[in-house]
């Protein structure tokens, strides 16, 4: 059972949401709960404190009287559950929804302009969250993920190319597919917290072997499968040959 | 003889780069196996002045019938000097000329200045304790004074004024040429005086000192020409984003007053329709009323609700122009700015350079396009700032290319702007950046953090 919460310092409307989410879960069938409709934030705090689980937050962005809004509450429930889906409900169109998504990867955002489509988006939000949690179990993809300053990134291991320093001290650049970003750590690091397809092939360079294309012998250059190149040293050589 | 050449050259020579590196503010160009090159380079620029030097004084090059000899003999340490500057420095070789010129001048300035105060007094190398205190004075004295105007120069801020101007050569070619042909004026300037009688030849030190000072006075002055232009370039840019910014409130005023006719028609309607009692017709209306709000005057004062928090007026500037230019264009931006952004550990010049790049990049990409969309995004959380522009992307990118000077997909003599980005930011040991295509959407992002890691 997946818990839900709301929280919304209008009554009237938190009320329609009740009366409607409990309706909807017992038509669904969905493998739901509604855990928690309050109208002060810190409730919800207390409550995940208690009973730790992934859950689904409708949150009101615009709390009027209370010590924090709608993003630090966000902010908040991210620390007790990292995984949960937030899904932001606003008065205004003027929702910073990328920035949101940004800090707190926050599900979708929904406009109370209008109550038949404030609910209509409800009931689409639990299909989706359904649909992707029916399918994390399915397939898995691996990801890579990587704090940078204040936030964590996420990039599918699939699509790293190699890792590569830079003239400057401690810093990384990485290569994938779509990405392409450079943060502080070190290589030694990386390689440990790294599965086996990555070779440290140069002083410089960590690759990932499964990204490579061809092998130039005498010029001792690796060719990735997107054109770049990375040197690779000397005693590297026959474990490279193996692995290809 | 050689080595004693060598032990001043090596003086002045360190000297040299001490200046170039806090005077001029240049560092030298370094990356990965550097110092395999920039050693060598040092001690060879060394071994081959100290050559030349005593080359031309065994055969007393100086005492040719024409000057030439001193001419061809100051020209090849300059050529020598301008090689070393390109290999350290990786600057245009313009720059380099110049910037060696301009610091051995002031260290012959300092050592004109000695020997104006031992008038008449002609040191004869043969003799072994004139060698030493020539030595002394060379590479003891002169230094020193040396680095005593350097202060001097650095409190006048001559040094920012030749930076600038260094920026800037090509618009005064007159002061290139000066400076150039230093050593043939100086010559001829002593030529003159001597003969025209006008004074002995003990005070020809004197003059060549009065020479070199005039040419510091007018550098001085050009350069500072070039700071009073820039700041006056400054003063119109401002000028012109608070009229823009005074322009968008109107705009905004006269959409209200548009909104408050149409909603005084539309009260008239719905005071029908109450009277009727017809709540359907009622509820559409104000249905209709609050979307029309949002679309006619709500656009802008959203926009200007997230400008509000920008507590940094160049960034503002900024971010209006180039927001006025995209609703111009009929591009749909939005801006996002949750929390003040007030201070940053980033020159103010350098964020908006960097965001100016990154907004005319993700316009020229929307430009006359379907759908054009650009979003920025600015967070301002505890320590660290983000920003972020994303735009709609209508063809692939080459995430590994954009960064290559002069790649573009726009033809020739484009493509300076990623590259000047990248630079920009590889200069701060506090910013992240991080490039990426996710779901048609091409991102860019730089974090600053506050604290210096």
């Amino acid at each position: 059972m997946i818990p839900i919460y709301l929280c919304e310092d209008n009554e009237t409307i938190l009320t329609m949401q009740k009366n409607y989410l409990e309706k909807l879960i017992l038509i669904e069938n969905y493998d739901m709960e509604l855990a928690l409709c309050c109208v002060h934030p810190q409730e919800i705090l207390a409550a995940i404190k208690t009973s730790p689980k992934r859950g689904i937050y409708f949150l009101d962005v615009e709390l009027t009287n209370e010590p924090i809004d709608g993003f630090m509450l966000g902010q908040k429930i991210r620390k007790l559950d990292p995984e949960g889906f937030l899904i932001y409900v606003t008065a205004h169109k003027n929702l910073a929804f990328e920035t949101f998504r940004y800090h707190l990867a926050a599900f979708d955002y929904i406009v109370k302009e209008n109550p038949q489509t404030m609910l209509e988006q409800m009931r689409q939000n639990l299909t989706l969250i359904t649909k992707q949690l029916c399918g994390a179990q399915s397939g898995i993809q691996k990801f890579f993920s990587l704090k940078v300053m204040d936030v964590i990134k996420h990039i599918p291991m699939d699509e790293i190319l190699f890792f590569e320093t830079t003239g400057r001290t401690h810093r990384i650049e990485l290569h994938a597919a779509c990405d392409r970003m450079n943060f502080i750590g070190s290589l030694h690091d990386l390689e440990k917290q790294l599965d086996e397809r990555f070779l440290r092939i140069h002083r410089a360079y960590l690759v990932n072997t499964e990204q490579i294309s061809e092998l130039d012998l005498k010029h001792r250059e690796l060719r990735m499968k997107n054109g770049e190149i990375c040197l690779f040293s000397k005693n590297m050589k026959h474990i490279l040959l193996e692995r290809i | 003889m050689f080595c004693y050449n060598f032990i001043n050259i090596t003086v002045i020579f360190s000297v040299n780069l001490w200046l170039s590196g806090w005077f001029l503010g240049q560092t030298i160009y370094r990356k990965r196996n550097r110092l395999k090159v920039i050693v060598p380079a040092i001690i060879l620029t060394d071994l081959l002045i100290s050559f030349v030097v005593t080359f031309s004084y065994q055969y007393n090059i100086s005492d040719w019938k024409y000057p030439l000899g001193s001419f061809l003999h100051v020209y090849i340490i300059y050529l020598l000097g301008m090689c070393y500057r390109k290999i350290l420095y990786h600057k245009k070789l313009s720059v380099c000329w110049i910037t060696f010129i301009f610091l051995d001048m002031l260290q012959s300035l300092a050592q004109m200045i000695i020997f104006v105060f031992q008038p008449g007094f002609v040191y004869h190398m043969a003799d072994p304790k004139e060698r030493i205190l020539y030595s002394v004075i060379i590479s003891g004295l002169a230094p020193l004074l040396t680095i005593l105007f350097g202060f001097l120069l650095k409190r006048l801020k001559t040094d920012k004024a030749f930076g600038l101007w260094i920026e800037h050569m090509d618009s005064h070619p007159v002061l290139f040429f000066l400076l150039s042909f230093s050593p043939i004026l100086q010559h001829m300037a002593e030529s003159f005086i001597h003969t025209h009688q006008l004074s002995t030849s003990a005070d020809n030190r004197m003059v060549v000192v009065l020479f070199l000072l005039i040419i510091f006075i007018i550098l001085n002055y050009t350069g500072r020409e070039e700071l009073q232009k820039l700041l006056l370039e400054e003063q119109k840019i401002s000028m012109q984003q608070q009229n823009v910014y005074i322009e968008n409130l109107e705009n905004i005023q006269q959409e209200m007053k548009k909104f408050h006719h149409d909603f005084n028609n539309m009260m008239s309607g719905m005071y029908l329709s109450a009277k009727e009692g017809d709540l359907e017709t009622i509820s559409k209306f104000i249905l209709d009323m609050s979307s029309d709000f949002n679309d006619q005057a709500g656009g802008q004062i959203r926009l200007l609700n997230q400008m509000k928090q920008i507590r940094i007026p160049e960034l503002k500037g900024l971010l209006l122009t180039k927001i006025n230019r995209m609703q111009k264009e009929n591009i749909h931006c939005e801006l996002e700015v949750i929390y003040p952004v007030s201070k940053l550990s980033m020159k103010t010049t350098d964020l908006c350079r960097c965001l100016g790049i990154l907004l005319d990049n993700a316009i020229e990409e929307v430009l006359q396009k379907e759908d054009a969309l650009i979003f920025i995004m600015i967070s301002c959380q505890s320590e660290v700032t983000t920003f972020c522009v994303k735009n709609r992307l209508y063809s692939a990118v080459d995430t590994q290319n954009i960064w290559k000077n002069g790649f573009s997909t726009k033809g020739p003599d484009r493509g300076v702007g990623l590259s000047s980005y990248k630079k920009i930011l590889e200069r701060y040991h506090n910013i992240v950046s991080h490039t990426a295509v996710t779901d048609g959407f091409f991102l860019q992002e730089f974090k600053v953090q506050e604290h210096e890691m």
